[in-house]
């Protein structure tokens, strides 16, 4: 492990494609970077190119081969890479996702509770305590890949995956926590579910989640989150979101 | 405004364009048409920017009424189409009285016919494309596949194509669906450092067969094993790209198509040039692909061949009176500025 490249690679994808690559491993830091010449390249709008997707270390640049060269995009992605290093503080969403735990909403939080030797409250307890960021959304529409779950709640796959959890399942394996949009077949621990839609098709902006977005868990009760499904049904819930500046 | 009444779905046919573009990031898969060139030509040979999106219909095809007087072409594979049960040409303009019923039987030779109407077809545009998603339940349909009794509108209006004639793309430019052997052009990488020697030697040297597991995700290919070197190839999680040949634990290759996820984490051996794709995407069970290593230089060159063709679209059509048609230019136009950048 290197962590961050010196130089970023870039690793030619196909006739229209380029892959930038910029650390081997996933950190926080990485991310930062990725996230700041994502941005940057947003913003930029680099002729003949059609499309940025970011991921853990890399971003995937699409391109019009007709109407830019792979050296002149090599040379507009490294001055990319140049400015977003020096951008160091930004701010950050932080949102709440209130979710009911265990039971038919999330029927792994026993096994998961089990295997860590700790009552199913504890995991709860431990698992609403952090901020878990988004490094990227991606596979579905609007679902996030969530990093950052403590060492004590590290948990591998099933190996068994079950068919077609549904949409607002909340979801541990590794390291890692995601939350569905849709329903998905998954061999991840399913331990809880949100009444909130991450991404809603009748919305003009479906997806909610952004790059660098931090999400915090709030426990909630099976009342509450009939009440709040049916407002999201409405289209009248608000999700509750803070803004606040990134170490 | 005209309609079109199903009176059969056919086997699996959605409304595809050029695809979503600018939305991975959320992630939306790119969707859109499996055979780009096959729907290019559909929509240019009715007059419509080359990017509108047209029916497509895999193996086999829709039971179609049509109400209202229109145009419409029908390209890709050969799915034995009648008007009111007389036979018509594939790859050339054919005019519509309303009523008409047009019947579409299984693919003769292809997989996957393309079904352009004049004007284009009124469905939902989400973020900036008209391609349906079943995965994501967006398009038409709220992303489901036509089935009897469904109506689509179109935005058509049109009322004296007495004085028109037929544009029919001519004989040589058509393409040949039926050699069980397909060459395929493809690029090196990304991650083919991650195969072995033997690994990559036996990808260019051996046949893969098209295993019945296809779909609009992607193609899995039975073939020999694929040697990786270490840990099956497997990568931290990247964004990928369409025509990625995707080798997982199995040795077994998957390439990428149209609706594939806008994620994962394998190597890919070698990447499909873009102009080859239209080959995978009316390929069926049973035919046999040759992958051909060429550089970047020479696939991008190849893009501009097919760039070039569609620039002189109406050089290499017959029987045309082009002046009717009010052909739009191809950099003038909007929808295929955003579609192309």
């Amino acid at each position: 492990m290197m962590g961050v490249y010196q130089e970023p690679r870039f690793i030619i994808a196909g006739d229209s494609c380029m892959f930038m690559e910029i650390g081997d491993e996933i950190s926080i830091k990485i991310h930062k970077k990725v996230k700041g010449i994502f941005n940057y390249l947003k913003k930029k709008k680099v002729p003949g190119v059609k499309e940025i997707t970011p991921a853990y270390r890399s971003i995937n640049v699409y391109y019009n081969p007709l109407k830019i060269n792979t050296k002149e995009l090599i040379s507009q992605l490294k001055e990319a890479e140049k400015v977003a290093k020096e951008a160091s503080v930004t701010t950050a969403r932080r949102i709440f996702i209130p979710t009911i735990f265990g039971g038919d909403y999330g029927p792994d939080l026993e096994d998961v509770a089990q295997q860590h030797n700790l009552k199913p409250s504890k995991v709860i307890d431990i698992f609403t305590q952090y901020d878990y960021l988004n490094y990227f959304n991606g596979f579905m529409p609007g679902k996030p890949y969530l990093g950052g779950l403590p060492k004590i709640l590290e948990t591998s796959r099933k190996k068994v995956p079950s068919f077609n959890v549904r949409g607002g399942a909340v979801v541990i394996y590794g390291r890692q926590v995601a939350l569905f949009g849709l329903p998905e077949p998954t061999g991840t621990n399913w331990i809880g579910c949100s009444p909130v839609r991450i991404y809603d098709p009748r919305k003009k902006e479906p997806v909610f989640l952004k790059i660098g977005d931090y999400l915090r868990f709030i426990p909630i009760s099976e009342d509450k989150f009939l009440r709040i499904e049916k407002k999201v049904e409405e289209q009248t819930y608000k999700i509750k979101t803070e803004t606040f500046r990134e170490k | 405004m005209g309609k079109l009444l199903f009176k059969d779905g056919g086997y699996f046919t959605t409304i595809q364009d050029l695809g979503r573009w600018g939305s991975q990031s959320q992630g939306f898969c790119i969707s859109g048409a499996m055979d780009p060139f096959a729907l290019k030509v559909a929509n240019l040979l009715v007059g419509n920017n080359l990017g509108e999106a047209c029916l497509e219909m895999t193996f086999k095809g829709a039971e179609i009424q049509f109400i209202g007087d229109t145009l419409i072409a029908l390209t890709g594979a050969d799915m034995l189409p009648e008007i009111n049960r007389k036979p018509i040409n594939q790859w050339k303009t054919i005019s519509i009285n309303s009523g008409d019923i047009l019947t579409l039987k299984s693919a003769k030779s292809g997989l996957r016919t393309y079904l352009s109407i004049k004007g284009g077809f009124d469905v939902p545009i989400i973020l900036r494309s008209k391609s349906t998603t079943p995965r994501e339940k967006i398009g038409c349909f709220k992303g489901r596949a036509a089935k009897k009794g469904d109506i689509i509108k179109t935005n058509n209006n049109f009322n004296n194509q007495k004085e028109l004639k037929y544009l029919q793309l001519k004989d040589q430019y058509i393409p040949k669906y039926d050699s069980k052997i397909k060459k395929i052009r493809v690029i090196d990488g990304p991650y083919s450092e991650n195969f072995t020697e033997k690994g990559i030697k036996t990808f260019y040297d051996s046949l893969f067969l098209v295993s019945t597991d296809i779909d609009r995700t992607g193609y899995r290919l039975e073939g020999p094993i694929i040697e990786h070197k270490v840990d099956a190839g497997r990568l931290i999680s990247g964004a990928m790209v369409t025509g990625a040949i995707q080798v997982p634990g199995s040795g077994k290759p998957i390439i990428l198509t149209a609706e594939r996820r806008t994620h994962g984490g394998y190597s890919a051996i070698a990447t499909v040039a873009t102009v080859d794709l239209p080959i995978i995407a009316q390929s069926r069970p049973g035919d046999k692909f040759k992958f051909e290593l060429i550089d970047l230089a020479k696939a991008q060159d190849l893009l501009k061949q097919e760039n070039n063709f569609f620039k002189n679209f109406y050089a290499f059509i017959e029987d045309l009176n082009v002046r009717l048609f009010n052909i739009p230019n191809y950099y003038e136009s909007s929808l295929v500025k955003e579609m192309e950048v």
